[in-house]
């Protein structure tokens, strides 16, 4: 599915990813945990393809094709849904109009309105997110945890390949987390072959979406790779004190 | 509702408004005097679509009156006075110009009675590397009470186009609130990246965006909402 090779990446003159190497298979369920500012926010835009980065080295192959120098919603058409940490919000558009335009984006036929509400009734009510969501502007005077809604109502509806969810479990309270990450799972199982890559601070994530692999990044590369109990040891000891 | 299409070599008197009233004014290729006076109580909702018009707008607000503007424009010069002449009289304006052209748009609101408000909302998107200039004044006369005044002027550049906004409040009272923003600039990088990274091209995004600046706070109903999403249809980059 995706694999990043010795992707060294700035800003300025400052190196955020360092020779970083991440392959996952179709499927798997990634998470990376690591300490503020090594990188781990910065590896999700760079996948996304932000271009606030210099990319030095490397490269990122996404179904056996280098997509290294592909724009951002390029990437997105491919399969690449990036969940963002801080999801803004967009003065004057609709929520419908940016998703029906994104899907129509993915289509050769314009998609009608009657087929866009039945695509989107029911998962809004599985998020149990406000019915006028969609007339809304986008996350205008929304909560933290609707905004994270959002971004899976938008998954939902989008259905992409590889997942990654940047910190989906910031501003969400323990309701709207199993929501969030019951509505993950589902959407995992509807679609077996997808992969998620997960960013996160802390383990009880990972208590509702199981990870297969759990990476520690530290300084701007991946320093060692475990299953979920890596993940329980840096909650308990903190990154300091697990060797590299 | 009381539909006027004007060009340029239509007459037009002045209007009087005497009943709850909408208006829906076709101005295209003017330089035209239009003088509307709204009477004392009197509602009148203004939708209003313009290219390329250097016209004199008066209106002149009477007692317990309310007015609202939406107006899209494309190429505008107008020149708009609002006369707030009656106490309890409430202006919302809000004013929307795709421009191509060098063009200045004026506006001076002039509050002369107490407890009336005015807010105005002045929005472009200058498309090319030609000049564009908000001009907007809004005088509260001197011992006026309870006097509100708010105009928000904004210019995205999607050219290298010269921009310039001049957001004066003349304001002489202590009893009164008012306020004013202007902002030049893009639209902001995060948003487009936002709107991308969902699969939207780039000119799509700034399709959208477009349509949610130039629209956004406007009072549209159904009919007006697609006449005003046509006419910017039908203006974008053409």
């Amino acid at each position: 599915m995706l694999k990043i090779d010795k992707l060294t990446a700035k800003i300025g003159d400052r190196k955020i990813l360092d020779k970083f190497d991440l392959e996952i298979q179709d499927g798997e369920i990634h998470a990376i945990m690591g300490p503020n500012g090594t990188g781990k926010s910065t590896l999700s835009k760079i996948i996304m393809g932000s271009n606030d980065y210099d990319i030095k080295n490397g490269s990122i192959i996404f179904n056996g094709e280098d997509i290294t120098n592909l724009e951002v919603d390029e990437r997105s058409r491919k399969g690449i849904f990036l969940s963002m940490q801080s999801p803004i919000s967009v003065e004057g558009v609709t929520n419908r109009e940016f998703l029906r335009t994104a899907l129509n984006a993915r289509s050769n036929e314009p998609l009608g309105l009657f087929d866009f509400i039945k695509k989107t009734e029911q998962n809004i009510k599985d998020l149990d997110i406000k019915n006028d969501i969609l007339t809304q502007n986008i996350n205008d005077g929304s909560s933290g945890g609707e905004r994270k809604k959002n971004e899976v109502l938008q998954i939902k509806v989008l259905e992409p390949s590889f997942i990654i969810l940047d910190e989906i479990d910031s501003g969400l309270d323990v309701d709207s987390l199993k929501i969030v990450c019951d509505n993950l799972n589902k959407y995992k199982e509807e679609h077996p072959k997808t992969s998620i890559l997960i960013i996160t601070h802390y383990s009880r994530l990972l208590d509702y979406i199981k990870p297969d692999f759990v990476h520690k990044m530290m300084d701007g590369r991946i320093v060692e790779t475990g299953d979920v109990s890596l993940a329980y040891e840096i909650d308990k000891s903190g990154y300091g004190e697990i060797d590299a | 509702m009381l539909k006027l299409n004007v060009t340029r070599d239509d007459k037009l008197d002045d209007i009087i408004i005497t009943e709850d009233t909408s208006i829906e004014l076709n101005l295209v290729n003017c330089n035209k005097d239009i003088n509307i006076d709204v009477m004392d109580n009197m509602c009148l909702e203004v939708f209003e679509l313009d290219i390329n018009t250097k016209n004199k707008i008066n209106y002149n607000l009477r007692e317990n009156s309310r007015v609202i503007v939406n107006k899209l424009a494309r190429d505008n010069s107008d020149i708009t006075t609002v006369k707030i002449d009656g106490e309890n009289a409430s202006l919302k304006y809000y004013s929307s110009i795709m421009n191509y052209k060098n063009n200045e748009y004026t506006f001076k609101t002039i509050q002369s009675k107490d407890n009336t408000e005015s807010i105005v909302v002045n929005h472009c998107i200058n498309f090319t590397n030609n000049t564009f200039k908000f001009l907007v004044d809004s005088k509260i006369n001197k011992k006026m009470h309870n006097c509100y005044s708010m105009q928000d002027n904004k210019i995205i550049d999607l050219g290298n186009g010269h921009n310039y906004i001049t957001p004066n409040l003349l304001v002489d009272s202590e009893d009164i609130e008012a306020e004013h923003s202007a902002y030049i600039g893009k639209f902001k990088k995060d948003v487009l990246f936002y709107l991308m990274s969902r699969g939207i091209k780039k000119e799509d995004a700034e399709m959208l965006l477009t349509k949610g600046f130039l629209l956004h706070n406007m009072i549209l109903t159904g009919g007006e909402e697609t006449d005003f999403n046509s006419f910017i249809d039908n203006n974008y980059n053409n």
